[in-house]
C-alpha cells in the first residue's frame, strides 16, 4: 500500500458516522450584520467600505471621463502596463501613450519591473466588503496586477454585488476557465512591525478603481 | 418568613483555610429565611485530581461527595470552580460508572451563591451601606463553565454606596488553575500581578470575587508585592455591609 | 536539558522578563481591540456563525477521505500533481524529488506553519536550496536565525529598533526608525527572489474539494508573488486544511480575518485552481500539491481529541492565552504555540516528551471562548492530562502525592485527623503542598469549617 492508500485507510477506518449532510454556506444575510440586499445601498456601501480600506474611488459617467480620470492618475506613473481588453482599448486612445499591452509571459523580469503601474478590469465588486474580485483569465494573468506600485481597475457599477456568497456564485463559478483568482480588499499591506499599518508591502501602494457609471 | 431548607457545599479550602467565607454565606443564607443543612462527612468535590488528569484519584474523592449530596435538594456553594466542577465535568470524569447517573443529576442542583440569589430570586433581599468603587473579579470558571456574567455585579450594586466595576476585557485569569500554581509558580505569579495591576490601574484597592481559589491565590501576590488591596469574597462582602445580619 | 526541564525554565525566565511582558501585551492589546470591534461590525451573531464554522468543519472530519480524493482528482483535472506523505520525513523527500526534477537552486517561500512543521528551510540548505522567505515576519525571524513566536505574527516580539539592526547587519541598510522604511528595505531586497526563484512554495489555508483549488490568504501581496512568477508552484499543506465547497468560503474568510487580525477580510485572498491554464498570459508552468498526515489521522482515530483538526490556525486562542501572554511563543519549542500548540504537540510527537505543554494553562477557557471553529480547546487539555497519567506520565512525586490526598478527601474522619495533626498552621500542611514548587503553601485555618459548624450549631 502506497502513501495515500494508508492514509485514506486510516481516516475511512476512523471516520465516526457517514455523511450527515451539511448545505453549503450561502446565508450572508443571516450571518453578516453589514449585509444589505438594497441595490440602492450596494454603491455607498461600497465607497464606504474602500475608501477605509485606503482604496482610491473615482466615479465616471462615460469612456471620455474615465480617459480622463486615468490620465490624473497617471500623472508621474510611466510607463503603463495595461491588460489587452476591449473596454482598456476603448478607453485608452484618449490616455497619452507610454502604454504597453501586457503581451504575458514573454516580457521579462527587469522589463516587467520598469512598469510604473497597471490597468485591469475586474469581475465584480463586493459591496460588503469593499473586495474587487478578478481572475487569470479575465484580468490578464497573474503578474499584472501585482507587479507594478499602483493598480488601477476599470469596473462599472452593474458589477456590484452584495456580499461574497453572490460573488462566489455569480462570477467566479459560472464560469470556471480561470487558473487563478483573487479577491482583493485593499492595497497591499502589512502590520508585521510592531503592529503599524505600512502600504505597499510587497503589491501594489495604491489601488484605485475607475468606476463607470452604466446608463 | 416562612423556612425553607437548603442545602451547603463547604468546598475544602473553604472548609481548611477560609471557614469565615463559609460561616458569612451560612449567615446571610439564614437571613433570607433559609434553614441550613450541612453534611459534616463532606470534604472535596474531586477537582484537582480530575485537573492533574488522576482520574481514579478524582473518582475517590468526587464519588464520596455523590454519596454525601445524593439524597439533597438544592446545595449552595461559595464557590464557581467547585461548582462548574460538578455541573460540567461530572459527566465527563463518571462516563461509565455506575454512579454516573446520580453524579451527572447533580450538576442541576448545585449552586454558585450568586446563582442561588438569583434562581432563588432573593435579591431584593440584600440591602446595606458601603462606599466606594469595589473591582469584581468573576472567576474564569464563573463565567465560562456557568455562564454566570453581571449577577454578582447587581448583588453588589444592593448596597447602597456602592460602585461596582468590572476591569475591560473581562474575565481575565487570576494565574491560579490549581496545580497549575505549583507547577508553574512563576507564571501563575505573573499572571495574579497583571491581574491585580488592572485593578489598580483602575485605582480599585478593594476587590470582591465569588471564587476562593482566585482569592487565595490573589491575596498571596498582593502581599507578596506589597500591594496594599482588600480581597474578599462576594459573601464576606455582604455579611460587613449588609444590614439583615 | 529534557524539553519539560527546558520549558520550565524558559518559562519562568519569560515571566520575569519584564520588557517582554510590556511589548507582547502591547501588540496583543492592539489585536484585541480590533478584533472586537469588528466581531461587533461584521457578525449579527458571533457565537452563531463559529457554531456554523464548526459543524462545516465536523462534516469534514466526519467524511474526510471522500472529500480529499474529491480535492484530487479535481486538482488533476487541473493539471496540477498531488502528492501524499504520511511523514515529514515523506514531504521532505517528495520536495526534494521535485526540486531535483526542475534542478532548482533557490527558492521563495510564503509563509507556512506546515513548511515550519516538516523543517523544510533546513533540508532545502542541507541541500544546496537556497531559501528566500518572502513574508515580512518571516524574513526578520529567518534573518534572525529564529523559529516564528506566533503563528500568525512571527516577528510580534520584534521590535522597530531590533529590526532595523537586524536589516543593517544583514541587508546592509541603513538604520531606521520607521516602520514604513523598514518595510521598503524588505520590499526592495525581496523583489529579486520572486524573479529569480525556481520554485514558489507556499501553504494553504483551505483546500477545496468542490471545485478543487487551494486558497491561500495574506496581506502582503507576497504569496500573489510566490505564486506568480517563478516557473514552478509548490504548495504543502496538512490534510485538514479541507472545506467541502467554494461556497463555504463566504463564511471562513471572514471568520479566519476577525480571528486572525481583526480585519473584515484579509488583503488577498487567493485561489489556486491549478498551474497556468491554456491561453492565460502568464502562471507556474507546473503545480504540484504536498498532502501531509504527519499523525492527523491517527489523531482521527481519537473520538474526543479529533475535534482539534477543527482548527484552522487563526492564532485566536494563542492571543487570548494568558499563559501564552505570559512566557511568549519562543518557550514552547514547538511550531504550534498557544493553546493548539498543547493540545497537538503532545499528540503529534509524544505524549512522555511534551505533557508539560497541557499542565502549562490554568484552565481558564480563554481559548475555548475565542476559536471560530468551536473547539472546546481547554477540555481536550484535560483530556491530554489523563492520557499523560494513564500512560504513567505523572512523575512520581504528583502521583503519590495525590493518593494520599485522595485517601484523606474522600473520608472526613482521616481530613479531621489531618488537620488535627497540622493543627500549628502551615508546615504539616507540607504533607499535602509539596516543598518542591518553591510556591507558598496557605496557612490553614486554626479551626476548620468542620469544627466551627460542630461547636456552634450542634446541639
Amino acid at each position: 500500500m502506497n502513501s495515500r492508500e494508508k492514509i485514506l485507510q486510516r481516516l475511512r477506518q476512523s471516520s465516526p458516522l457517514q455523511n450527515p449532510a451539511t448545505s453549503p454556506f450561502g446565508n450572508d444575510a443571516g450571518i453578516f450584520a453589514d449585509y444589505t440586499d438594497d441595490e440602492n445601498k450596494w454603491l455607498s456601501q461600497f465607497r464606504a467600505k474602500f475608501a477605509a480600506l485606503n482604496g482610491e474611488l473615482y466615479e465616471v459617467g462615460n469612456i471620455a471621463e474615465a480617459g480622463q480620470q486615468i490620465q490624473k492618475l497617471l500623472s508621474g506613473a510611466s510607463p503603463v502596463l495595461a491588460q489587452e481588453h476591449p473596454l482598456i482599448r476603448e478607453i485608452l486612445p484618449t490616455v497619452e501613450p507610454d502604454t504597453d499591452f501586457y503581451p504575458g509571459l514573454e516580457l521579462s523580469a527587469p522589463e516587467f519591473a520598469e512598469y510604473q503601474a497597471a490597468i485591469s478590469v475586474a469581475d465584480c465588486l463586493v459591496a460588503r466588503t469593499g473586495s474587487i474580485v478578478l481572475n487569470s483569465r479575465s484580468a490578464g494573468g497573474r503578474r499584472l496586477s501585482i507587479l507594478p506600485p499602483l493598480h488601477i481597475v476599470i469596473a462599472k457599477t452593474n458589477q456590484l454585488v452584495p456580499s461574497l456568497s453572490e460573488a462566489i456564485a455569480l462570477y467566479l463559478k459560472t464560469k470556471m476557465d480561470w487558473s487563478y483568482a483573487v479577491i482583493i480588499t485593499g492595497p497591499s499591506r502589512t502590520s508585521d512591525i510592531e503592529k503599524q499599518l505600512v502600504l505597499g508591502a510587497h503589491g501594489p501602494k495604491r489601488l484605485a478603481i475607475v468606476l463607470l457609471h452604466a446608463s | 418568613m416562612n423556612s425553607k431548607h437548603v442545602s451547603v457545599f463547604i468546598p475544602c479550602l473553604v472548609d481548611q483555610v477560609y471557614p469565615e467565607m463559609g460561616i458569612a454565606m451560612i449567615k446571610l443564607l439564614r437571613s433570607f429565611g433559609y434553614e441550613i443543612f450541612y453534611h459534616k462527612e463532606q470534604t472535596c468535590c474531586g477537582q484537582p485530581a480530575f485537573n492533574a488528569g488522576q482520574r481514579k484519584e478524582a473518582i475517590k474523592v468526587a464519588g464520596h461527595f455523590v454519596e454525601v449530596f445524593a439524597e439533597d435538594g438544592l446545595i449552595v456553594s461559595p464557590s464557581g470552580s467547585c461548582t462548574a466542577m460538578v455541573r460540567k465535568y461530572f459527566p465527563n470524569l463518571f462516563e461509565g460508572h455506575h454512579a454516573c447517573e446520580t453524579a451527572a443529576a447533580l450538576g442541576g442542583r448545585v449552586l454558585e451563591f450568586s446563582e442561588f440569589i438569583q434562581q432563588e430570586d432573593l435579591l431584593n433581599k440584600i440591602s446595606g451601606k458601603w462606599k466606594g468603587r469595589i473591582g469584581f473579579h468573576n472567576s474564569c470558571h464563573s463565567y465560562r463553565e456557568l455562564d454566570i456574567d453581571d449577577f454578582p455585579l447587581r448583588i453588589l450594586k444592593r448596597i447602597d454606596g456602592v460602585e461596582p466595576v468590572r476591569p475591560p476585557g473581562e474575565p481575565v485569569c487570576c494565574g491560579f488553575g490549581g496545580l497549575f500554581s505549583f507547577k508553574f509558580p512563576a507564571v501563575s505569579a505573573t499572571m495574579a500581578r497583571s491581574r491585580l495591576e488592572q485593578f489598580f490601574e483602575l485605582g480599585l484597592k478593594t476587590i470582591v470575587s465569588n471564587d476562593p481559589g482566585c482569592i487565595m491565590h490573589l491575596r498571596q501576590e498582593a502581599k507578596d508585592k506589597n500591594m496594599n488591596m482588600d480581597i474578599l469574597h462576594l459573601v464576606e462582602f455582604l455579611e460587613r455591609t449588609t444590614k439583615t445580619i | 536539558m529534557n524539553t519539560q526541564k527546558q520549558f520550565k525554565k524558559q518559562s519562568a525566565e519569560k515571566a520575569h522578563d519584564q520588557q517582554h511582558l510590556l511589548k507582547i501585551r502591547k501588540a496583543i492589546r492592539t489585536y484585541d481591540e480590533k478584533v472586537a470591534e469588528m466581531k461587533q461590525a461584521q457578525f449579527i451573531d458571533w457565537p452563531a456563525a463559529r457554531k456554523q464554522a464548526g459543524q462545516i468543519k465536523q462534516y469534514v472530519l466526519e467524511n474526510w477521505a471522500d472529500l480529499l480524493e474529491q480535492f484530487e482528482s479535481n486538482m488533476k483535472e487541473n493539471g496540477a500533481e498531488v502528492l501524499w506523505a504520511e511523514t515529514a520525513e515523506q514531504a521532505r523527500q517528495i520536495f526534494l524529488e521535485i526540486a531535483d526534477r526542475h534542478k532548482a537552486k533557490k527558492i521563495v517561500k510564503s509563509k507556512s506553519m506546515t513548511t515550519e512543521e516538516i523543517e523544510l528551510n533546513e533540508t532545502c540548505e542541507a541541500n544546496g536550496i537556497e531559501v528566500w522567505e518572502s513574508d515580512l515576519g518571516e524574513l526578520i525571524v529567518q534573518l534572525a536565525g529564529e523559529k516564528p513566536y506566533h503563528i500568525v505574527t512571527p516577528a510580534m516580539h520584534k521590535s522597530k529598533a531590533e529590526i532595523s539592526k537586524l536589516f543593517h547587519e544583514k541587508l546592509g541598510s541603513v538604520e531606521s526608525d520607521s516602520a514604513e522604511e523598514l518595510t521598503m528595505i524588505a520590499r526592495a531586497h525581496l523583489r529579486q527572489a520572486y524573479v529569480t526563484a525556481d520554485i514558489g512554495v507556499s501553504g494553504a489555508n483551505f483546500l477545496i474539494a468542490d471545485p478543487g483549488l487551494v486558497h491561500i490568504t495574506e496581506n502582503e501581496g507576497n504569496i500573489r508573488l510566490t505564486t506568480a512568477c517563478p516557473p514552478v508552484h509548490v504548495v504543502i499543506a496538512g490534510i485538514e486544511k479541507l472545506l467541502p465547497r467554494l461556497e463555504d468560503l463566504a463564511l471562513f474568510l471572514p471568520l479566519l480575518a476577525t480571528s486572525g487580525t481583526g480585519q473584515q477580510l484579509t488583503g488577498y485572498n487567493n485561489l489556486i485552481r491549478g498551474p497556468r491554464a491554456a491561453g492565460e498570459a502568464d502562471g507556474p508552468r507546473k503545480m504540484y500539491v504536498i498532502l501531509l498526515d504527519n499523525g492527523r489521522s491517527q489523531l482521527h482515530a481519537d473520538p474526543k481529541l479529533r475535534i482539534a483538526l477543527r482548527c484552522i490556525r487563526c492564532g485566536a486562542c494563542l492571543n487570548a492565552c494568558p499563559v501564552y501572554k505570559t512566557i511568549g511563543g519562543h518557550s514552547y519549542q514547538t511550531t504550534y504555540q498557544g493553546p493548539i500548540g498543547a493540545v497537538l504537540t503532545p499528540q503529534f510527537r509524544g505524549i512522555a516528551e511534551w505533557h508539560h505543554l497541557s499542565d502549562a494553562s490554568s484552565l481558564c477557557g480563554a481559548c475555548t471562548q475565542v476559536c471560530p471553529v468551536d473547539i472546546p480547546l481547554h477540555e481536550l487539555l484535560l483530556e491530554n492530562r489523563r492520557q499523560s497519567d494513564e500512560q504513567s506520565n505523572t512523575s512520581l512525586f504528583w502521583k503519590q502525592s495525590l493518593k494520599i490526598w485522595a485517601v484523606i478527601m474522600s473520608d472526613r474522619g482521616k481530613l479531621n485527623a489531618f488537620h488535627r495533626a497540622a493543627a500549628n498552621g502551615a508546615e504539616a500542611a507540607a504533607l499535602l503542598l509539596p516543598h518542591e514548587t518553591g510556591k507558598r503553601i496557605p496557612k490553614l485555618a486554626r479551626q476548620t469549617f468542620a469544627q466551627w459548624w460542630e461547636e456552634n450549631e450542634q446541639s
